[in-house]
């Protein structure tokens, strides 16, 4: 193969214009957390890099139309010090807790959202939190919701030309409202989630009155478990705690037939077991911070 | 008694500043443009026959300067510390995935990969033994079809030790306890990855090999039958060292091997370096094991018998596993701390080292005591809760004290060092043992556990001593050369600060030369907890000849004063008492070299010779033992299965600790290796294919997985070691373990024998309790 060229376009318009030019071609480069392991050992290898990490356009936390906005190239680290993002506990709770010092200083939501692997921590949270994309090419911009965004494992619904300009967070009114994230690791610094839960869950009174439940590294992609949701609305969080704890949710999808690439391991079946049986615990216990978020709210 | 101001000081590491700036070269730092790259192509299948290899494709390639097979060879295709039965290059049979089929050197590392995927081998896989208890069986196919060493099929040796009436005992014995243990196979997990330099020695026209390890001198031996060469023409040299924990006494010989070969064949030199992966795949692991452990006591607590059988998964080759007599290695050791700590009348141990497609089992911090002692430690607190006593209790009850004999018959003695009972004093005051813990009414419960352990200074083999290289410069400075490698656990500066004190200039005027055959005679290699001891007693004798021959000078041409009234300090010399008139050691140094006075100096010290019995297990393998208390405080969430160490309190008796910044060090290290090998550390295996070859999924504990890790330091004088020193490298790992496995059952009441304690081992065991129960 010929050489590979490498672009760092000053502003969003060069960015998308190179996109344009080299498509399938072209790699975006974004904190290079995850990336540039694949570009270093030969996994990816394309014509151009297209390196966006420094793109001031993209690296803007702002409001507007009900929206938190988080740019393109912003940082964990930047949502971190941000109150605005921070209001989102699941984000925050998420993000907290990715990879290590090092990996949060450079890593950032929309490379999590472009990588697309069912451990993605962001990916669950941005999902419980009803985030949407917006999709930049030189055509123009769309907005994604995030589960038209994943669409297989490490598959996006993005077009070759598109890139990550913004993700955007609705802002639901407090009080009656909070999320919370949680995840199980095998060891507590820089690993990947065995399995995790991201919920916003809505009150009335001492009732769920809506639960957005999703939930990682149980199927091939991020799912959103709706039947939990339909499990535990009407109930009193305490129970639709404890009866979630027990439970395997439909949604979990990590046997032979429906995750060929995951099943293919010789561990699989071991993993799978022990994934089953805690799932349900790490929703219900997610779902109990978020109970304790709204309390706390309301005192 | 000697004032001491050097020695029991934590002194400034020699090696700390260049390190901590980054100046100190690694062995990968010494590569250089004109080095051709080496690559290996490793064995698709773990176990198979080779059908035939054509690489024909690979040697045509634009900038290939060498392929080798094992016909190519320029000596010996085998190799090994203790025998030779790994080969360089594997020629009929691959035994495991780290055996090389082919080998390559070429302009650059792209080339030498290009070359390697263009090798075609055909193979004929054979049925993979993961499990020693499978591959021992008789109808097994035997791995090695011929094993210099081997007693039956793959059962590569069995040790006994036997002590006393066992049968009569258990027979006797109010109470009988038995279990079946697992530990897991573990890769030492250095940053380094292993390196080997090789270039034709322009002046003997042998080779020079520069490369991460931990045994220079065995190096050599090993290597130079597979060279053709003699030992005399073969130089070796370790850099410092990005850590080594056991694994790079042998994992150093597979990357010279293949660099030496193709430096010899291409007259150029060959920079080899594996990658994490190959790391993973190709180099030694700890020793997995699969032991049966039988106690019998006394309803007071006194343990009478034991009677342990222990399986060892030896992987492909010998290592430092050991066969029977003499070279016994890892095996040994399971028989020797078949009873941890503790006095115990009547033993029966059995100790099968079997061969399996894994990665040759070696040399790994504790050699062989981390496992049978989990066993033990375990154990006793099964006593402990069966009899109703305190389990520290118990553990004092039955401790090896002054007078005792081991199980292999020798007796202790106070005067070598006996520190566990106030190891065990000092850790139960700290984690406040005798106070009740909440142990917690959710899902998340606490729980407190203790372990002790045993472990001899040195090696127990024949050859154990060391030699040492002391000379005193004309201005006052004082050069040593020792063979010790330095990887981090600060033996340069401990002998230094030895070497200062004994002689008598300060600390800053020693300099170290080390790991280097060229340089420095034999101190043996840095293994076995031993070269604190054994090396630093060859300095120290080095520098008391130097310091009798400047004072004899001194006290006749300076002082007309009877040596023995003399001393040396701070690099002067004076009659004890009159530091005023006193005399630079380079004046007295610049006299002596014109009277015909030698200040070149060999030291040597040898230990009481070790002794042991392989048939029966009785000896004296080491002339002191150090010991040590573990305690942990955890929390286990019993809906996920995950363990939380909230608090780690290590006691070790280490004599007389030479730096205790270092030995502070090695106790802090073990005691988060020991976190590693308790909770998550473990290859896992299917049909000998490693499929956790990368630091994101084979697991090491971080920070965030450690608590704060106090040390307590208990100095128990050894009359033999040097200011009483005794050996501190490896046991601090031990006792860990099994402390946390014994404060799981004390938070929740289910016991697990099988290590690491995963969160789905123990999630599983908890429900497994659960459904029991119900
Ligand atoms: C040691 C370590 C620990 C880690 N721990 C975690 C963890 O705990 N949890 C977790 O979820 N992940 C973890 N990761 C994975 C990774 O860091 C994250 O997924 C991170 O969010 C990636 O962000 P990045 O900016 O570095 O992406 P990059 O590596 O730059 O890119 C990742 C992918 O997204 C695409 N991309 C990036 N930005 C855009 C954009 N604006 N528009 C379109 N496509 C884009 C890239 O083309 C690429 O395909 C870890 C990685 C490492 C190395």
């Amino acid at each position: 193969m010929a050489q590979t060229e490498f672009f760092r376009p000053g502003n969003l318009a060069a960015a998308l214009d190179l996109l344009d030019q080299y498509r399938e071609q072209a790699v975006i480069v974004n904190g290079g957390t995850d990336i540039v392991e694949r570009i270093a050992h030969g996994g990816v290898r394309r014509a151009a890099i297209i390196y966006i990490h420094e793109i001031p356009e993209l690296r803007g936390i702002g409001e507007g139309d009900g929206f938190v906005r988080i740019g393109g190239a912003v940082t964990y680290n930047d949502i971190l010090a941000s109150p605005l993002c921070c209001q989102f506990t699941a984000l925050e709770q998420a993000v907290k807790e990715i990879g290590s010092p090092s990996i949060r200083v450079r890593g950032t939501p929309a490379g999590n959202l472009g990588t697309a692997v069912p451990a993605g921590d962001c990916c669950a949270a941005m999902m419980a939190l009803d985030a949407e994309v917006v999709a930049a090419s030189r055509q123009g911009e769309r907005a994604i919701k995030l589960a038209d965004l994943i669409i297989d494992y490490r598959r996006t619904a993005l077009a070759a030309n598109e890139l990550i300009r913004e993700i955007r967070i609705p802002v639901v009114p407090g009080g009656k409202t909070a999320s919370a994230f949680l995840r199980l690791t095998s060891r507590k610094g820089q690993d990947i989630a065995q399995a995790s839960a991201a919920v916003r869950l809505t009150l009335d009174g001492d009732v769920c009155r809506h639960a957005v439940i999703a939930m990682g590294s149980v199927s091939k992609v991020t799912v959103r478990a709706y039947s939990l949701e339909k499990a535990v609305a009407g109930k009193t969080v305490a129970d639709a705690a404890e009866e979630i704890k027990a439970m395997v949710p439909a949604e979990v999808a990590l046997r032979a037939a429906d995750n060929p690439a995951f099943a293919a391991r010789p561990t699989a079946n071991i993993e799978r077991q022990y994934k089953e049986s805690v799932i349900g615990v790490i929703v219900a216990r997610a779902m109990m911070t978020a109970y304790g978020k709204i309390l706390a709210g309301e005192q | 008694m000697e004032k001491l101001d050097i020695v029991g000081q934590s002194k400034q590491r020699v090696d700390a500043l260049v390190k901590v700036t980054g100046q100190a070269k690694y062995s990968a730092d010494l590569r250089r443009p004109d080095m051709l790259i080496a690559k290996a192509l490793f064995a698709k299948y773990p176990h198979a026959i080779i059908k035939s290899i054509d690489v024909s494709k690979a040697e045509k390639l634009d900038g290939v300067a060498a392929v080798m097979t094992a016909k190519d060879l320029p000596g010996r295709n085998g190799y090994g510390i203790l025998v030779p039965d790994k080969p360089v290059i594997a020629e009929r049979k691959t035994k495991y995935e780290g055996d090389p089929v082919a080998i390559v050197a070429a302009v650059n590392l792209d080339t030498a990969e290009k070359a390697i995927a263009l090798i075609e081998v055909v193979y004929e896989p054979l049925h993979a033994y993961d499990d020693p208890r499978e591959a021992m069986k008789d109808d097994a196919v035997k791995i090695h079809e011929q094993h210099p060493a081997a007693e039956k099929g793959n059962i590569l040796c069995v040790l006994k030790l036997d002590r006393g009436d066992v049968d009569k005992a258990f027979a006797e014995a109010d109470i009988v306890i038995e279990n079946d243990y697992e530990t897991p196979m573990v890769d030492h997990a250095y940053l380094e990855p292993d390196i080997a330099i090789a270039e034709l020695d322009s002046t003997t026209g042998g080779l020079i090999l520069t490369s991460a390890g931990q045994a220079v001198y065995a190096t050599k031996r090993c290597l130079a039958p597979v060279f053709g060469l003699p030992q005399s023409k073969v130089r070796v040299v370790a850099p410092v060292i990005g850590g080594g924990f056991g694994g790079k006494e042998d994992s150093t010989l597979d990357v010279c091997a293949v660099a030496g070969v193709l430096a010899l064949k291409t007259r150029r030199p060959v920079y080899f370096e594996l990658t994490r992966a190959e790391v993973f795949r190709t180099t030694g692991k700890r020793h997995a094991s699969y032991i049966k452990h039988r106690l019998a006591a006394n309803r007071d607590g006194k343990i009478v018998a034991i009677d342990v059988q222990t399986i060892l998964d030896k992987g492909a080759y010998v290592s430092m596993g050991g066969t029977k007599a003499p070279l016994h290695g890892v095996t040994m050791r399971t028989l020797v701390y078949a009873g941890g700590t503790y006095a115990i009348p009547n033993a029966r141990a059995r100790a099968y080292s079997v061969f399996t497609n894994h990665p040759y089992s070696c040399a790994f911090r504790g050699f062989g005591a981390p496992q049978v002692q989990f066993a033990v430690e375990c154990q006793i607190d099964e006593l402990a809760h069966r009899i109703g006593m305190d389990p520290v209790a118990v553990r004092t009850l039955n401790m090896l004290k002054d007078g005792d004999m081991t199980i292999t018959g020798q007796i202790m003695k106070e005067s070598r060092g006996l520190g566990l009972g106030e190891c065990i004093q000092k850790v139960t005051q700290r984690i406040k043992w005798d106070q009740p813990i909440d142990h917690g009414k959710g899902p998340v419960r606490r729980g407190k556990g203790f372990g002790a352990f045993i472990y001899g200074t040195g090696i127990p083999l024949a050859f154990e001593g060391s030699s040492a290289f002391a000379n005193l410069e004309l201005d006052g400075t004082l050069n040593v050369a020792v063979s010790s490698t330095e990887m981090g656990q600060g033996i340069a500066t401990t002998v230094a600060q030895l070497a200062a004190q004994t002689f008598g200039v300060k600390y800053e005027s020693v300099d170290v030369v080390f790991s280097d055959t060229g340089r420095s005679p034999d101190s043996g290699p840095t293994v076995g907890s031993r070269s604190a001891v054994m090396v630093g007693n060859a300095v120290a004798e080095a520098c008391r000849q130097l310091r009798s021959r400047l004072l004899e000078v001194a006290g006749k041409q300076f002082f007309q004063a009877d040596p023995s009234t003399l001393t040396i300090k701070d690099g002067l010399v004076y009659v004890e008492g009159r530091p005023e008139n006193a005399e630079k050691v380079a004046t007295i140094a610049a006299r002596a070299f014109v009277s015909q006075v030698p200040l070149s100096v060999i030291g040597t010290w040898f230990p009481p010779q070790p002794t042991f019995n392989s048939a029966d297990g009785q000896g004296e393998p080491y002339h002191a033992y150090g010991f040590g208390a573990h305690a942990v405080e955890i929390e286990v969430d019993t809906e996920t299965g995950v363990i939380n160490v909230l608090r780690s309190v290590l006691a070790c008796d280490v004599g007389k600790a030479i730096n205790p910044a270092i030995v502070e060090g090695q106790m802090e290290g073990g005691a988060a290796q020991a976190v590693g090998y308790g909770l998550m550390e473990e290859p896992i295996m299917a049909a000998g294919v490693m499929q956790n070859t990368g630091f994101h999924n084979y697991m090491i504990p971080t920070t965030k997985d450690l608590p704060d890790l106090e040390s307590v330091i208990v100095e128990h004088s050894n009359e033999l070691g040097p200011y009483g020193a005794k050996g501190i490298g490896e046991p601090p790992l031990i006792a860990g373990a099994p402390a946390i496995r014994n404060a799981i059952y004390d938070a929740i009441g289910v016991k697990i024998n099988i290590i690491p304690l995963t969160p789905r081992r123990v999630l599983e065991a908890i429900r497994q309790q659960a459904g029991q129960a119900r």
